[in-house]
Protein backbone atom coordinates (compact mmCIF):
# COMPACT_ATOMS: atom_id res chain seq x y z
CA UNK A 1 0.00 0.00 0.00
CA UNK A 2 1.43 3.39 -0.92
CA UNK A 3 2.78 5.64 1.88
CA UNK A 4 0.51 8.95 1.86
CA UNK A 5 2.76 12.50 2.21
CA UNK A 6 1.16 15.50 2.43
CA UNK A 7 2.21 18.12 0.89
CA UNK A 8 1.85 22.11 1.96
CA UNK A 9 3.54 25.24 0.31
CA UNK A 10 1.57 27.97 -1.03
CA UNK A 11 3.73 28.05 -3.70
CA UNK A 12 2.47 26.17 -7.33
CA UNK A 13 5.42 26.04 -8.38
CA UNK A 14 7.39 24.26 -5.95
CA UNK A 15 4.12 22.37 -4.71
CA UNK A 16 4.27 21.06 -8.75
CA UNK A 17 8.04 20.23 -8.68
CA UNK A 18 8.22 18.49 -5.08
CA UNK A 19 5.21 16.26 -6.29
CA UNK A 20 6.92 15.75 -9.25
CA UNK A 21 9.82 14.25 -7.38
CA UNK A 22 8.18 12.41 -4.85
CA UNK A 23 6.08 10.90 -7.43
CA UNK A 24 8.88 9.35 -8.83
CA UNK A 25 9.38 6.70 -6.10
CA UNK A 26 6.22 4.37 -7.03
CA UNK A 27 5.63 3.65 -3.08
CA UNK A 28 5.03 6.82 -2.42
CA UNK A 29 1.03 9.00 -3.02
CA UNK A 30 1.02 13.39 -2.88
CA UNK A 31 -1.51 15.21 -1.11
CA UNK A 32 -1.12 18.58 -1.32
CA UNK A 33 -2.50 21.73 0.85
CA UNK A 34 -1.98 25.49 0.43
CA UNK A 35 -1.51 26.85 4.08
CA UNK A 36 -1.41 25.86 7.22
CA UNK A 37 -4.77 25.59 8.08
CA UNK A 38 -5.78 23.49 5.09
CA UNK A 39 -2.89 21.42 5.64
CA UNK A 40 -4.12 20.30 9.35
CA UNK A 41 -7.70 19.56 8.20
CA UNK A 42 -6.43 17.50 5.40
CA UNK A 43 -3.61 15.60 7.63
CA UNK A 44 -6.75 15.10 10.04
CA UNK A 45 -9.27 13.13 7.59
CA UNK A 46 -6.74 11.04 5.74
CA UNK A 47 -3.76 11.06 8.56
CA UNK A 48 -0.76 10.77 6.54
CA UNK A 49 2.06 8.72 6.74
CA UNK A 50 4.37 11.84 6.32
CA UNK A 51 4.20 16.10 6.35
CA UNK A 52 6.33 17.62 4.03
CA UNK A 53 5.49 21.63 4.76
CA UNK A 54 6.92 25.20 3.79
CA UNK A 55 7.53 27.48 6.59
CA UNK A 56 6.05 30.62 5.33
CA UNK A 57 3.03 30.64 4.33
CA UNK A 58 -0.50 32.50 4.74
CA UNK A 59 -2.89 31.74 6.67
CA UNK A 60 -1.26 29.97 8.99
CA UNK A 61 2.83 29.22 8.66
CA UNK A 62 4.83 26.04 9.16
CA UNK A 63 5.63 25.91 12.96
CA UNK A 64 2.06 27.50 14.15
CA UNK A 65 0.78 24.34 11.75
CA UNK A 66 3.37 22.28 12.88
CA UNK A 67 2.68 22.82 17.16
CA UNK A 68 -1.25 22.49 15.97
CA UNK A 69 -0.59 18.72 14.82
CA UNK A 70 0.90 17.77 17.73
CA UNK A 71 -1.43 18.93 19.67
CA UNK A 72 -3.95 16.24 18.22
CA UNK A 73 -3.67 12.68 19.17
CA UNK A 74 -3.87 11.09 15.62
CA UNK A 75 -1.08 13.44 14.41
CA UNK A 76 1.07 13.69 17.01
CA UNK A 77 3.50 10.93 15.74
CA UNK A 78 3.16 11.58 12.33
CA UNK A 79 6.81 12.71 10.87
CA UNK A 80 6.73 16.15 10.03
CA UNK A 81 9.58 17.81 7.77
CA UNK A 82 10.04 21.71 7.22
CA UNK A 83 11.26 22.91 3.85
CA UNK A 84 12.45 26.52 4.21
CA UNK A 85 14.56 28.78 2.55
CA UNK A 86 15.99 30.34 5.33
CA UNK A 87 19.12 28.55 6.67
CA UNK A 88 19.83 30.13 9.31
CA UNK A 89 20.77 28.41 13.10
CA UNK A 90 18.20 30.39 15.00
CA UNK A 91 15.36 29.49 12.14
CA UNK A 92 16.43 25.95 12.40
CA UNK A 93 16.04 25.42 16.12
CA UNK A 94 12.47 27.37 16.34
CA UNK A 95 11.58 24.59 13.68
CA UNK A 96 12.45 21.65 16.27
CA UNK A 97 10.92 23.90 18.98
CA UNK A 98 7.46 23.69 17.19
CA UNK A 99 7.66 19.36 17.14
CA UNK A 100 9.18 19.30 13.21
CA UNK A 101 11.07 15.55 13.01
CA UNK A 102 13.23 17.39 10.37
CA UNK A 103 14.62 20.39 7.74
CA UNK A 104 15.35 20.75 4.13
CA UNK A 105 16.74 23.84 2.58
CA UNK A 106 14.87 24.89 -0.90
CA UNK A 107 15.51 25.18 -3.85
CA UNK A 108 14.37 21.42 -3.11
CA UNK A 109 17.54 18.61 -4.78
CA UNK A 110 15.42 15.10 -5.54
CA UNK A 111 18.08 12.97 -4.02
CA UNK A 112 18.60 15.34 -0.77
CA UNK A 113 14.83 14.91 -0.45
CA UNK A 114 14.05 11.39 -1.70
CA UNK A 115 16.78 10.11 0.62
CA UNK A 116 15.00 11.97 4.01
CA UNK A 117 11.56 10.68 2.65
CA UNK A 118 13.10 7.39 2.59
CA UNK A 119 14.94 7.86 6.31
CA UNK A 120 11.32 7.94 7.31
CA UNK A 121 8.85 5.81 5.65
CA UNK A 122 11.83 3.03 4.20
CA UNK A 123 10.84 1.80 0.93
CA UNK B 1 19.25 19.69 10.05
CA UNK B 2 18.68 17.79 6.72
CA UNK B 3 20.54 14.63 6.90
CA UNK B 4 22.18 15.43 3.78
CA UNK B 5 24.19 12.27 4.59
CA UNK B 6 21.56 10.17 4.07
CA UNK B 7 22.22 6.96 1.67
CA UNK B 8 19.93 6.78 -1.35
CA UNK B 9 18.37 3.55 -0.41
CA UNK B 10 18.37 -0.21 -2.49
CA UNK B 11 21.50 0.57 -4.13
CA UNK B 12 24.39 -1.70 -3.49
CA UNK B 13 27.65 -1.10 -5.87
CA UNK B 14 29.42 2.45 -6.44
CA UNK B 15 28.46 2.17 -10.27
CA UNK B 16 24.54 1.50 -9.61
CA UNK B 17 24.56 4.35 -7.10
CA UNK B 18 27.09 7.00 -9.15
CA UNK B 19 23.76 6.12 -11.77
CA UNK B 20 20.95 6.63 -9.70
CA UNK B 21 22.50 9.77 -8.23
CA UNK B 22 23.21 10.96 -12.02
CA UNK B 23 19.21 10.14 -12.90
CA UNK B 24 18.26 12.28 -9.53
CA UNK B 25 20.13 15.23 -10.14
CA UNK B 26 17.93 14.95 -13.75
CA UNK B 27 14.56 14.76 -12.32
CA UNK B 28 16.07 17.57 -10.36
CA UNK B 29 16.13 19.57 -13.83
CA UNK B 30 13.31 18.71 -15.25
CA UNK B 31 10.94 18.56 -12.25
CA UNK B 32 12.22 22.51 -12.35
CA UNK B 33 12.04 23.00 -15.51
CA UNK B 34 8.35 21.47 -15.87
CA UNK B 35 7.12 23.06 -12.95
CA UNK B 36 8.88 26.75 -14.25
CA UNK B 37 7.58 26.63 -17.62
CA UNK B 38 3.80 25.83 -16.61
CA UNK B 39 3.71 28.60 -13.70
CA UNK B 40 4.71 30.99 -16.47
CA UNK B 41 2.46 29.59 -18.81
CA UNK B 42 -0.28 30.53 -16.48
CA UNK B 43 0.58 33.82 -16.68
CA UNK B 44 -1.75 36.97 -18.01
CA UNK B 45 -1.01 40.05 -16.02
CA UNK B 46 2.12 41.82 -15.22
CA UNK B 47 1.26 41.98 -11.76
CA UNK B 48 0.57 37.89 -12.06
CA UNK B 49 4.65 37.77 -14.08
CA UNK B 50 6.12 39.55 -11.16
CA UNK B 51 4.21 37.37 -9.03
CA UNK B 52 5.79 33.85 -11.19
CA UNK B 53 9.16 35.57 -11.29
CA UNK B 54 9.24 36.19 -7.52
CA UNK B 55 8.25 33.01 -6.54
CA UNK B 56 10.79 31.28 -9.00
CA UNK B 57 13.53 32.97 -7.81
CA UNK B 58 12.41 32.19 -3.90
CA UNK B 59 11.44 28.57 -4.50
CA UNK B 60 13.48 27.21 -7.59
CA UNK B 61 16.75 29.07 -8.30
CA UNK B 62 17.31 30.59 -4.41
CA UNK B 63 17.10 34.35 -4.65
CA UNK B 64 15.12 36.50 -2.51
CA UNK B 65 16.53 39.65 -3.77
CA UNK B 66 15.73 40.65 -7.08
CA UNK B 67 14.27 43.24 -9.43
CA UNK B 68 12.62 43.73 -12.65
CA UNK B 69 14.09 46.89 -14.80
CA UNK B 70 12.26 47.96 -18.19
CA UNK B 71 14.10 48.41 -21.56
CA UNK B 72 12.94 52.01 -23.51
CA UNK B 73 12.08 51.99 -26.66
CA UNK B 74 15.08 53.82 -27.63
CA UNK B 75 17.07 50.97 -26.14
CA UNK B 76 19.08 53.78 -24.23
CA UNK B 77 17.87 53.57 -20.91
CA UNK B 78 16.45 51.37 -18.22
CA UNK B 79 13.70 52.37 -15.82
CA UNK B 80 13.22 50.27 -12.71
CA UNK B 81 9.81 48.57 -12.56
CA UNK B 82 9.99 46.71 -9.57
CA UNK B 83 12.01 45.28 -6.81
CA UNK B 84 11.55 42.78 -4.20
CA UNK B 85 13.85 41.78 -0.85
CA UNK B 86 16.42 44.59 -1.18
CA UNK B 87 17.37 46.75 1.72
CA UNK B 88 18.03 49.57 -0.62
CA UNK B 89 16.43 52.03 -3.32
CA UNK B 90 17.56 50.65 -6.42
CA UNK B 91 18.43 53.18 -9.14
CA UNK B 92 15.13 54.24 -10.52
CA UNK B 93 16.84 54.90 -13.86
CA UNK B 94 20.19 54.14 -15.58
CA UNK B 95 21.99 54.91 -18.81
CA UNK B 96 22.59 51.98 -20.84
CA UNK B 97 25.70 53.39 -22.39
CA UNK B 98 27.02 53.50 -18.55
CA UNK B 99 25.82 49.95 -17.90
CA UNK B 100 27.89 47.08 -19.53
CA UNK B 101 26.17 44.31 -17.96
CA UNK B 102 22.46 45.87 -18.25
CA UNK B 103 23.03 46.71 -21.87
CA UNK B 104 24.18 43.25 -22.61
CA UNK B 105 20.70 41.73 -20.86
CA UNK B 106 18.70 44.20 -22.51
CA UNK B 107 20.30 43.35 -26.09
CA UNK B 108 19.31 39.82 -25.37
CA UNK B 109 22.06 38.35 -23.70
CA UNK B 110 21.98 36.20 -20.66
CA UNK B 111 24.42 37.59 -18.48
CA UNK B 112 25.56 35.07 -14.91
CA UNK B 113 27.86 36.08 -12.90
CA UNK B 114 30.98 33.02 -12.37
CA UNK B 115 34.54 32.74 -11.72
CA UNK B 116 35.37 33.50 -15.76
CA UNK B 117 32.37 36.30 -16.31
CA UNK B 118 33.45 37.64 -12.78
CA UNK B 119 31.27 39.99 -10.92
CA UNK B 120 28.45 41.36 -12.51
CA UNK B 121 26.90 44.90 -11.77
CA UNK B 122 23.51 46.89 -12.28
CA UNK B 123 24.84 50.37 -10.71
CA UNK B 124 26.96 49.88 -7.74
CA UNK B 125 24.85 46.88 -7.13
CA UNK B 126 26.87 43.72 -7.55
CA UNK B 127 24.30 40.75 -9.12
CA UNK B 128 23.90 37.53 -10.00
CA UNK B 129 22.20 37.51 -12.89
CA UNK B 130 20.61 39.20 -15.43
CA UNK B 131 17.99 37.77 -17.49
CA UNK B 132 16.06 39.30 -20.77
CA UNK B 133 12.42 38.86 -20.76
CA UNK B 134 9.33 40.10 -21.85
CA UNK B 135 7.10 41.76 -20.05
CA UNK B 136 3.31 41.73 -20.10
CA UNK B 137 3.26 45.46 -20.91
CA UNK B 138 4.62 44.94 -23.71
CA UNK B 139 8.24 46.11 -22.84
CA UNK B 140 11.23 44.26 -23.05
CA UNK B 141 13.09 44.04 -19.77
CA UNK B 142 15.54 42.63 -17.41
CA UNK B 143 15.24 40.57 -14.50
CA UNK B 144 18.00 40.92 -11.93
CA UNK B 145 18.75 38.73 -9.21
CA UNK B 146 21.14 40.26 -6.79
CA UNK B 147 22.29 37.96 -3.92
CA UNK B 148 21.96 34.02 -3.44
CA UNK B 149 20.34 32.11 -0.34
CA UNK B 150 22.99 31.34 1.50
CA UNK B 151 22.57 27.58 1.40
CA UNK B 152 22.88 28.25 -2.32
CA UNK B 153 26.83 28.78 -3.60
CA UNK B 154 26.37 30.03 -6.88
CA UNK B 155 23.78 29.71 -10.11
CA UNK B 156 24.65 26.66 -12.23
CA UNK B 157 23.91 25.14 -16.15
CA UNK B 158 20.43 23.54 -14.65
CA UNK B 159 19.85 27.78 -13.73
CA UNK B 160 20.97 28.82 -16.75
CA UNK B 161 18.14 26.29 -18.48
CA UNK B 162 15.78 27.85 -15.80
CA UNK B 163 16.68 31.81 -17.16
CA UNK B 164 16.23 30.68 -21.00
CA UNK B 165 12.62 30.03 -20.27
CA UNK B 166 12.08 33.47 -18.67
CA UNK B 167 13.85 34.66 -22.08
CA UNK B 168 10.15 33.07 -23.86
Amino acid sequence: MAKKILLVDDSTTALMMEEMIIKQHAGYECLTARDGKAAIETALRVCPDLVLMDVVMPEMNGFEACKAMRKESVLQDVPVILLTTRGEQDYVEAGFQSGCNDYINKPVDAAELLALLQSYLGE
Amino acid sequence: MAKGSSKVQGVNGTAERDGELFSLATLTVEARKRAVAHRLRAVRTEQEQLEALREIAANLIGSERLAVYQVDASMSCCTLRWQFGMDSLLPIQLALAQEEHLRRAAEGDLVMANADSGTAFVGEFSAQALVPIQLRNGFAGVLVLFTLLRQKKSLDASDRELFKLFMH
